[in-house]
């Protein structure tokens, strides 16, 4: 708790240091949403009974994702996990007395992230002001996180093994956070059976729906227990990924 | 006239040569595109089947699938000139083209156009292929291939001589990415990337029809789907009046900038 908290004040102090860069990303991320929402807003506006779902579910999964990203970033280095194993970063953790899986996942927070969390967080209170609903929202955030953070260690950790688990963790992910932007009821065939499994986006798109709009709370269960399943797959393959894993001849002397 | 354009001719050439040694690597990694068309097959075969429509904004559903095919690869082919502009003026590198017989804004926009048009062509290629698969193969009428080559060659200049105009405000700001995600965006929604304008409510259809952005996007891709040389032409020259209104606004930018410029060191 103390590496997470002294880490914690080091990069809020980082923060302080580049505000004007990091609200013009925040900016950017936000204008990116709004885009989508507007046409989603569009969408639904054209055909309203196109499924059970109107602008307001749509609106419901960008923010769980949104929100869920942001808790992420807290671990910011789970994206980066190929490069710190390939790039002669990972023995500085390795030599320290602490978890080196921990340290590294803490080392770097991307805290502006945070800001647009409480934003999206905000605008789910205006549109959906029902206690049950908002204590749902922020369930449902925090196991869509989790379930974000495993699926990324998995494939971080990939790359004690394979030297392209950058570009192959790269476009995963790209899939999971497209498929989870969309409701589900579009996917068909073996597309419905992808998005509960290899790529889980189903997890974060339509269980939250499920959760907040229809309290299904059985999904709870299977949302979290997926999570936890996840990173734990995550922890193994990175520690396997250790034992098999050899130093090169780059060292990097600072944590990143 | 003609001759003091083979400079910028020949700079294009060069752009796209070098850019075809990276076209194997730039299709492997296609996988987003890949991701985003099988997405939006998904969603529009279902949005046609359970609205019972024929016909949406103009469009039949596999029509609609070819242009969003073609919006795709235009606005993913887009290279980050704007970057180079900005990086040019920033390190003080735009003081050295002062002196050498071209226009910078124009040999810019040939580097970049070169460059585009090898990302776009291998775009394409791979979204055709997905496509294909996904929904069987399109033949446009091959009539309107030329126009069409035209018309995409216009939207793409004047894609670029906004992007290069956006550079050009590094003589003011010190980070023009903001300036550039407003761009990108409105033309990603207004510009018809993602949905057709045709299929926006009355006053969002007028704001588009008020911007540049629709003869950069939605313009070429829908000539792609409705084959209509009529159609092509009048695009054709309006495309033509917004890359000489684009390039004097981006003129005037420059030189403006460039009355500001201190280079220190050497």
């Amino acid at each position: 708790m103390g590496l997470f908290l002294g880490y914690l004040y080091i990069n809020a102090k980082g923060l302080l240091e580049y505000k004007v860069s990091s609200l013009i990303a925040l900016f950017g991320s936000l204008l990116n949403s709004a885009i989508w929402l507007v046409f989603w807003w569009v969408f639904f506006k054209r055909f309203p009974n196109i499924s059970e779902w109107q602008f307001v579910h749509l609106f419901t999964i960008w923010a769980v994702l949104n929100v869920a990203l942001a808790l992420v970033s807290v671990f910011y280095n789970v994206y980066k996990l190929p490069a710190i194993i390939n790039e002669g970063k990972l023995e500085y953790y390795l030599v320290r007395p602490k978890n080196a899986l921990f340290h590294l996942l803490v080392a770097r927070m991307q805290l502006i992230d945070l800001l647009e969390a409480a934003i999206w967080f905000i605008s789910f209170i205006i549109l959906k002001p029902e206690l049950p609903a908002i204590l749902l929202f922020l369930l449902m955030s925090v196991i869509s996180a989790a379930i974000i953070h495993g699926f990324l260690l998995i494939l971080g950790s990939l790359g004690f093994f394979l030297k392209s688990a950058d570009g192959i963790g790269t476009e995963l992910y790209n899939a999971l956070i497209t498929f989870s932007t969309y409701p589900n009821w579009i996917f068909q065939g073996a597309a419905k059976w992808i998005i509960f499994t290899v790529i889980p986006a189903g997890f974060i798109s339509y269980v939250p729906v499920q959760v907040i709009y229809n309290r299904a709370y059985l999904w709870i269960l299977g949302g979290l227990g997926f999570g936890i399943l996840l990173n734990i797959i995550g922890c193994v393959v990175f520690s396997r990924g250790l034992k098999y894993f050899e130093t090169g001849s780059t060292f990097v002397l600072k944590a990143d | 006239m003609l001759k003091s354009m083979d400079k910028y001719v020949a700079a294009a050439a060069l752009s796209a040569k070098n850019y075809l040694a990276y076209v194997s690597e730039m299709i492997f990694r296609s996988g987003f595109l890949v991701v985003i068309l099988f997405v939006f097959v998904n969603l529009w075969t279902v949005t046609y089947s359970r609205a019972g429509a024929e016909i949406i904004a103009g469009f039949d559903l596999r029509k609609m699938l070819w242009y969003l095919v073609f919006t795709e690869s235009i606005v993913i082919s887009r290279p980050r000139v704007h970057l180079k502009v900005e990086e040019d003026i920033r390190t003080g590198a735009v003081s050295y083209t002062l002196a050498r017989p071209y226009n910078y804004l124009l040999f810019q926009l040939s580097v970049s156009f070169g460059e585009r048009m090898v990302r776009f062509i291998s775009t394409l290629i791979v979204g055709y292929a997905v496509m294909t698969v996904m929904v069987g193969p399109y033949f446009p009428d091959l009539s309107i291939l030329p126009f069409l080559t035209v018309t995409v060659a216009l939207a793409m200049m004047a894609d670029l001589i906004g992007m290069i105009t956006i550079g050009f405000l590094a003589f003011w700001v010190e980070d023009v990415s903001p300036f550039f995600l407003v761009y990108s965006r409105l033309q990603m929604l207004l510009g018809g990337m993602i949905v057709p304008i045709t299929l926006f409510p009355h006053f969002l259809r007028k704001l588009s029809e008020w911007l540049p952005f629709r003869f950069m996007v939605y313009a070429p891709a829908k000539l792609f789907v409705n084959c209509d040389i009529y159609q092509a032409l009048s695009l054709m020259a309006e495309q033509i009046i917004l890359c000489v209104l684009l390039f004097l606004i981006g003129m005037s930018v420059y030189r403006m900038g460039v009355k500001r410029l201190d280079v220190n060191g050497g």
